[in-house]
């Protein structure tokens, strides 16, 4: 009974001698220019791109001396409700960085600062006249601007050359017409012994976006009415569902479930040759240079259908800065802004864009000598900035509740593909529930 | 001291249930290894594809560079000093306000206390997510934003859920004890601390054990009250290796490994008072 | 007279006394929030804007027109069906297993009860590895006994399946507290039945169970409360529902119309339907208490 005592006197000393050790060596870290205003960016990037990010802050906060821009970078579960809860709380961040598909609907519920109203005179003619049309209108609500991007996404084909080679295709030339590439898939499909799929040639997704290219799309207009059972979205839901078949649907979610999304941008399958063709990112033409320089790529937009398609279709996404309502120190964000996105130094903004391999807000930035530059180290990219430039690249609606259509899209093309439901039956159904949505919206007094 | 042991068993008995135990750890442990063994991969290893054989699970050679890669990713012992102070204060509070909450649940009457405890029951029904709002808005007007006091002050206001675990513990007391404690001359908190307490060591350490785990863990409330990042916890840190936005899988196991340790340890050296509670016999 | 009546005041005073803590707290930190999440459900609200007053609009459309409404609560409530059974089985199981006296018990328990303290965050994303079609632990080891393991998370029954099997993996956090009751039985007990005869059979039937029935009821109510809140795991590893919506739990929906949608007056009525049924489901348990639970006071 004697150890007893001791063996607690020990474990208490032990307990408090920790203690002490992690009150003394746990200090906060202080702040680079304390004297300056602060400006508080809230973002979602992690890992690496954090990294990239805080090159642009820091590039910045040497850049002037009245403000520091301060990035916190916030997990992405739970980040919805802080940032309502910031803003309503009365403590927000000065700029946030969101998804596109979030910003009607925080400006629809008042969330957000109008960004045309800090803007000078040439500046506003400078975004309003010069953006790239679909860049500028995901920002917009109602005709005001409450979103700008620092980049904004795009998706195309990224071809493996050598694979291409290997199976008597030529890189170089690629098919004008989307069942020529599916075909090409096709043959460029490897399997093992067991049948399973262990490169995929080329595989479509994302019914929002293959809508386009289709010449449909889903959209509500001004005036109400809805472009969303559409004969061009059937047919387009039509053609991921029956590739799909063609494939096999249980192997071919084997095997994109064997493909890492969870990994960082350094073990993209494309990269390992695990995908002969696939539809992907702009960023991706940066993250090719930085790990796998040697691969020997193309990058083409995705071809339209032989009849009844669009060429250079598409949809534009991607990460834009608000600023909310309550901000403390909009000034700031509206110079960091200004800065990252380059409406008034497109030159310089274009360091940043290419930092992480964003599409810019502008054909000034694309057109300026840096950006130049790092495009003859990234020729590739070129082919995003051709779409981005066509009439057939849109936005997506600017509806308040356009996170629930983005859901009811989702969600019809998950049943489509698992076979539940027929695409027709899909998309007739996402129309009715979206209306009864919308219906609903009006009888509880939601202005539309 | 008579223990409340289990059982006293024949040698074959034993020998069964050493059997069963290692039997069903598998599936219990076999996550875990996994989780630290991914930790001491690279990514090849990780996403290689190949046969299933015991060098997938223990790597050859083994890398151990996720480890520091981790830790260099977040100020560890910045969120470590914050996440004891919330674990060390949150402990005190609750086990001390629920085991006092409990005892008037379990052992006193007064009008009204049947329906007390059962809105304290109903209080737990309600999902936290609608009365997030209002609760922010309640700490922001008090003025509490920024500090640790939402995450602290409420949990001296005893949980329910201790509250309800201890009020069981303290119901199969026999109220003779009490009985004759009062005869003795005692006053409830004499009874209190002096009779009921001792003998529900157990179900304390649960609670407390409980309640560090819990914080430990926390990770909404420290983000949405918190906007400094010199106060955040090792929860807050851990979820910065999960996004869609370039999450690193070996690091995401190292620091999850990193994370889970010390509470591994605690649990084994705490569970000696689960194993030493005095039995409820009346031996004095 | 007076004096009975004197210390009945006063005994009424001290109960009131120990509960003060949490009657303190509730009044300032629940009530009101309770209150006016209530008020919510009544209103149309994005939380910027003041609420607007639209009376039983928001729970009349939830019960006649929401489709979703129906199905994710389907969901939540076949998960408790299964799960809070299991959990209790299996968990009243493991404490007995591990409540025997043998040398190396204490990892033995260490080991059963660390899967209920890894983050969430940890396992959720070990899961996602664990269960991938082609490469996971899972499928490579029924490989090995030649059965082609399904596509887990990403296939209808599955996903809904290997949520519940997470949740049970998990069990080990109850089984500490089954431990610590199954400590707090009196020996003598035991040893009375000894003497009487009895194996260790009949002592589990007579002796442990009855025992151990107060904290049964405990993990019983706080199964049924957590199943139908269950929200975490479903939210990480299956953010849009799952395949085929197999997995859209009803607090995950009810998080999307709170957060994703800016819907709060619609979530608030939601969270009081929920609430509701948790009440009345609980309230019944606890009317059962009488036939089986057992309190040794």
């Amino acid at each position: 009974m004697a150890a007893k005592p001791i063996r607690l006197w020990l474990g208490t000393a032990v307990a408090i001698a920790f203690t002490l050790f992690v009150i003394v060596f746990g200090r906060a870290t202080p702040r680079e220019y304390p004297k300056r205003i602060p400006v508080r960016f809230w973002h979602r990037w992690q890992g690496d791109w954090e990294k990239q990010v805080k090159k642009i802050v820091d590039m910045y906060n040497r850049s002037q001396d009245r403000f520091e821009v301060v990035p916190v970078s916030l997990p992405g579960e739970g980040s919805d409700a802080k940032f309502i809860l910031g803003v309503t709380g009365g403590d927000p961040p000065d700029l946030m960085s969101m998804g596109s598909g979030s910003v009607p609907n925080l400006a629809a519920n008042g969330f957000l600062s109008d960004l045309g109203a800090m803007m000078t005179p040439p500046e506003k003619d400078q975004f309003f006249n010069h953006s790239y049309p679909a860049i500028r209108d995901i920002g917009m609500f109602r005709g005001k601007v409450y979103g700008m991007t620092i980049g904004a996404d795009m998706m195309a084909l990224y071809v493996n050359a050598q694979q291409l080679r290997d199976a008597g295709y030529d890189p170089d030339h690629f098919p004008k017409t989307l069942e020529e590439v599916e075909e090409m898939g096709m043959k460029l499909n490897q399997r093992d012994s067991k049948g399973n799929l262990t490169r995929l040639g080329f595989l479509l997704s994302d019914i929002g976006f293959v809508s386009h290219l289709f010449g449909g799309g889903f959209y509500v207009n001004e005036d109400g009415s809805l472009k969303l059972n559409t004969p061009e979205n059937v047919r387009a839901l039509e053609s991921i569902v029956d590739y799909r078949k063609r494939i096999g649907l249980d192997n071919v979610i084997r095997f994109q479930a064997g493909l890492n999304d969870i990994e960082g941008a350094a073990s993209w399958a494309f990269m390992h040759g695990d995908l002969s063709i696939t539809y992907d990112g702009q960023w991706r033409v940066e993250e090719l240079r930085k790990f796998k320089p040697d691969l020997d790529y193309r990058v083409y937009p995705v071809p339209p259908p032989k009849d009844g398609g669009v060429p250079l279709g598409g949809l534009v996404g991607g990460n834009y800065m608000v600023v909310p309502i309550s901000a403390r120190h909009k000034e700031g964000a509206w110079e960091f802004l200004k800065f990252w996105s380059g409406l008034d130094n497109p030159d310089r903004a274009a360091t940043c864009y290419n930092v992480g391999g964003w599409l810019p807000y502008s054909p000034s930035v694309a057109n300026s000598a840096t950006f130049q530059r790092w495009l003859k180290n990234d020729k590739q990219f070129g082919a995003f900035l051709e779409i981005l430039a066509s009439p057939n690249c849109k936005a997506p609606p600017p509806i308040a509740n356009l996170a629930f259509l983005n859901d009811l899209i989702a969600q019809a093309e998950d049943e489509a593909e698992q076979g539940s439901k027929s695409p027709k039956q899909a998309l007739k159904e996402l129309e009715q529930k979206f209306v009864k949505e919308r219906d609903k919206r009006r009888a509880l007094g939601y202005d539309e | 001291m008579t223990n409340s042991g289990g059982p006293r068993l024949s040698t074959a008995n034993k020998v069964a249930v050493y059997a069963a135990l290692i039997v069903l750890s598998i599936p219990a442990l076999l996550p875990m290894l996994w989780m630290v063994s991914t930790s001491l991969k690279t990514n090849a290893q990780i996403f290689g594809k190949g046969e299933l054989t015991l060098s997938s699970l223990i790597p050859m050679p083994i890398n151990v560079k996720n480890y520091p890669d981790a830790l260099q990713n977040m100020p560890f012992l910045l969120y470590l000093r914050n996440t004891l102070l919330l674990c060390v204060t949150t402990v005190i509070g609750s086990v001390a306000s629920s085991a006092v909450v409990a005892y008037g649940f379990a052992k006193l009457n007064f009008p009204g206390r049947g329906a007390m405890f059962g809105v304290m029951i109903a209080t737990m029904a309600l999902p936290g997510q609608v009365t997030m709002i209002p609760v922010f808005n309640l700490f922001r007007s008090l003025g509490w934003y920024d500090t640790y006091l939402p995450l602290i002050v409420p949990s001296f206001a005893a949980s329910a859920y201790y509250v309800f675990l201890l009020t069981q513990f303290f119901r199969t007391v026999p109220t003779e004890m009490s009985e004759a404690a009062k005869v003795d001359g005692a006053n409830e908190w004499t009874i209190f601390s002096r009779l009921i307490l001792p003998l529900s060591k157990p179900a304390l350490a649960t609670c407390a054990l409980f309640q560090f785990i819990g914080a430990w863990n926390d990770f909404l409330g420290p983000l949405l009250y918190i906007n400094d990042p010199a106060k955040y916890t090792l929860a807050y840190g851990l979820q910065q290796f999960v996004s869609h936005y370039g999450g690193f899988f070996a690091q995401l196991m190292a620091a999850a490994t990193i994370f889970t340790l010390p509470i591994i340890v605690l649990f084994f050296f705490a569970q000696k008072t689960f194993i030493q509670g005095i039995s409820t016999t009346g031996g004095k | 007279m007076a004096r009975t009546r004197n210390h009945r005041a006063r005994e009424y005073l001290v109960g009131y006394l120990f509960v003060s803590p949490w009657l303190i707290g509730f009044l300032a930190f629940t009530l009101w929030p309770f209150l006016q999440s209530i008020y919510l459900s009544f209103t149309r609200y994005n939380i910027v804007s003041p609420a607007k007053w639209v009376g039983g609009a928001n729970y009349r459309m939830l019960l006649t027109e929401d489709p979703l409404f129906w199905h994710s609560a389907w969901v939540t409530i076949r998960f408790a069906l299964v799960f809070v059974p299991l959990g209790i089985v299996i968990g009243v199981g493991l404490a007995l297993l591990l409540n025997v006296e043998v040398k190396g018990m204490a990892i033995f328990r260490t080991i059963f009860y660390l899967p209920s303290i890894v983050p969430t965050v940890a396992t959720s994303v070990l899961f996602i590895w664990i269960l991938n079609p082609n490469i996971g632990l899972v499928n490579r080891m029924l490989e090995l006994i030649g059965v082609k393991g399904p596509a887990w998370l990403k296939t209808a029954p599955w996903a809904a399946h290997s949520l519940v099997l997470m949740a049970l993996w998990g069990v080990g956090g109850s089984m500490v507290i089954y431990l610590a009751g199954l400590k707090d039985i009196p020996q003598y007990l035991y040893e009375a039945a000894t003497i009487d005869g009895a194996n260790a059979l009949r002592k589990l039937r007579h002796i442990t169970l009855p025992m151990m029935t107060p904290v049964i009821f405990f993990n019983l109510i706080m199964g049924i409360i957590g199943a139908f809140q269950y929200f975490t795991q479903a939210y990480v590893m299956t953010p849009n529902g799952g395949p085929e919506q197999s997995t859209y739990f009803y607090s995950l929906y009810l998080y999307n119309r709170a957060w994703k949608y800016v819907d709060m007056g619609y979530a608030s009525a939601m969270a009081w339907m929920l609430f509701l049924v948790i009440v009345i489901t609980t309230a019944l348990v606890f009317r059962t208490q009488r036939k089986w639970v057992h309190y040794g006071g």
